[in-house]
């Protein structure tokens, strides 16, 4: 007898489990469902109105012989490239600019922080306005610089830059707003130490800033990543994919392949391929940030 | 003292150039909801319409 309670009394209790339950039986049913049957689905020849047959691993080699899908991938990368750290570096900075004490950025901040609350879809079709070659306001700014007009999203030289333009304009005042929190998160007796040792500008934020912004910057770093991995509005909107497939990036292909072509299980591999993606760059992104977590203790 | 100011002019200019840029598109927007459907493809280079009609906010409503 007096083994048995001290059984029970080691055990967990039970009780606790039902209680977490309700959450559990929404989270599988809404979150793990899905993902499974997206995985399973992509080994099948699924049409969205049809029997599903197994296939293997066919999707994924003709997602790999797919040029168009091969080129979605470059798109996507290069967007991701041309976004993420632009969008990071510039917030950072006017970061700076506003965490200034001399000047009252109250204001500034709201106008920075206004393409962020707006709509992609909003947002694209402003900028359509803006990039048309023919009655457009950015072929007239390029003028007014001395710079020949350009076509912008009926290029395909172009029309990614275009793209990203947009997303690094819409993506600044987050950062911004992040970044600030940050900074101000920074004790100012740090400063000041530097100060009496006479360290300059340039050196207070190199040994101080940037060291203690990283939980910050990680954070910016990974989200922004997975965003930028996921984007499909401002393509599908500005240019459906672009002149001669320039801009069209992974979403943009499997909502086609799922919704316009109806091959689900084809758009199941895609999708499949890009969680994989995704995944693979938030795991290096962990294991480098958790490494340069232990220089910074050390 | 004087440097001080003139580093507050500065950075007063700077902080208005950057939202000069960041609030562009939305000039364009609102002042492209202003003009009339024709306006948008005749006049290209003017940020002001030439008459300011609510005709796109009355079909809205």
């Amino acid at each position: 007898m007096a083994k048995l309670i001290r059984f029970m009394k080691k055990m967990p209790d039970k009780s606790g489990y039902l209680l977490i339950l309700p959450f559990f039986i929404i989270f599988i049913y809404f979150w793990i469902t899905p993902i499974v049957n997206v995985v399973t689905d992509s080994f099948t020849d699924y049409q969205l109105f049809g029997a599903k047959s197994f296939t293997g691993i066919d999707n994924y080699i003709k997602a790999f012989s797919d040029t168009t899908f091969v080129k979605a991938m470059i798109n996507t990368l290069l967007y991701t490239v041309g976004t993420v750290f632009p969008t990071m570096i510039l917030g950072f900075l006017i970061a700076q600019l506003m965490n200034s004490s001399l000047v009252r950025t109250k204001i500034t901040r709201t106008f920075m922080f206004l393409p962020h609350v707006l709509s992609m879809v909003a947002v694209s079709v402003i900028w359509l306005l803006i990039y048309d070659p023919a009655y457009g306001h950015a072929n007239l700014i390029l003028k007014f610089f001395g710079m020949s007009p350009s076509k912008w999203l009926q290029n395909p030289d172009t029309a990614l830059i275009s793209i990203i333009i947009m997303s690094v304009w819409k993506g600044i005042g987050y950062n911004m707003i992040i970044n600030l929190a940050g900074l101000q998160n920074i004790p100012s007796s740090f400063y000041e130490v530097a100060d009496l040792d006479g360290a300059n500008y340039f050196q207070k934020t190199w040994k101080i800033t940037l060291p203690m912004m990283s939980p910050t910057t990680f954070f910016l770093l990974v989200t922004g990543l997975i965003g930028s991995f996921n984007v499909f509005e401002q393509v599908n909107v500005m240019t459906g994919g672009g002149p001669a497939n320039a801009t069209t990036t992974i979403i943009h292909q499997v909502y086609l392949n799922g919704f316009t072509y109806f091959n689900m299980g084809y758009a199941s591999a895609q999708s499949v391929i890009l969680i994989v993606i995704v995944l693979i760059v938030t795991m290096i992104n962990f294991r480098v940030s958790s490494k340069s977590a232990e220089v910074d203790m050390g | 003292m004087n440097r001080t100011i003139l580093k507050k002019i500065l950075l007063y200019l700077l902080l208005i150039a950057l939202n000069l840029i960041v609030l562009f598109p939305f000039l364009v927007m609102i002042a492209t909801s202003l003009k009339s459907l024709n306006e948008i493809r005749v006049s290209p280079y003017s940020l002001v319409p030439k008459e300011i009609r609510f005709d796109n906010y009355i079909s809205f409503f």
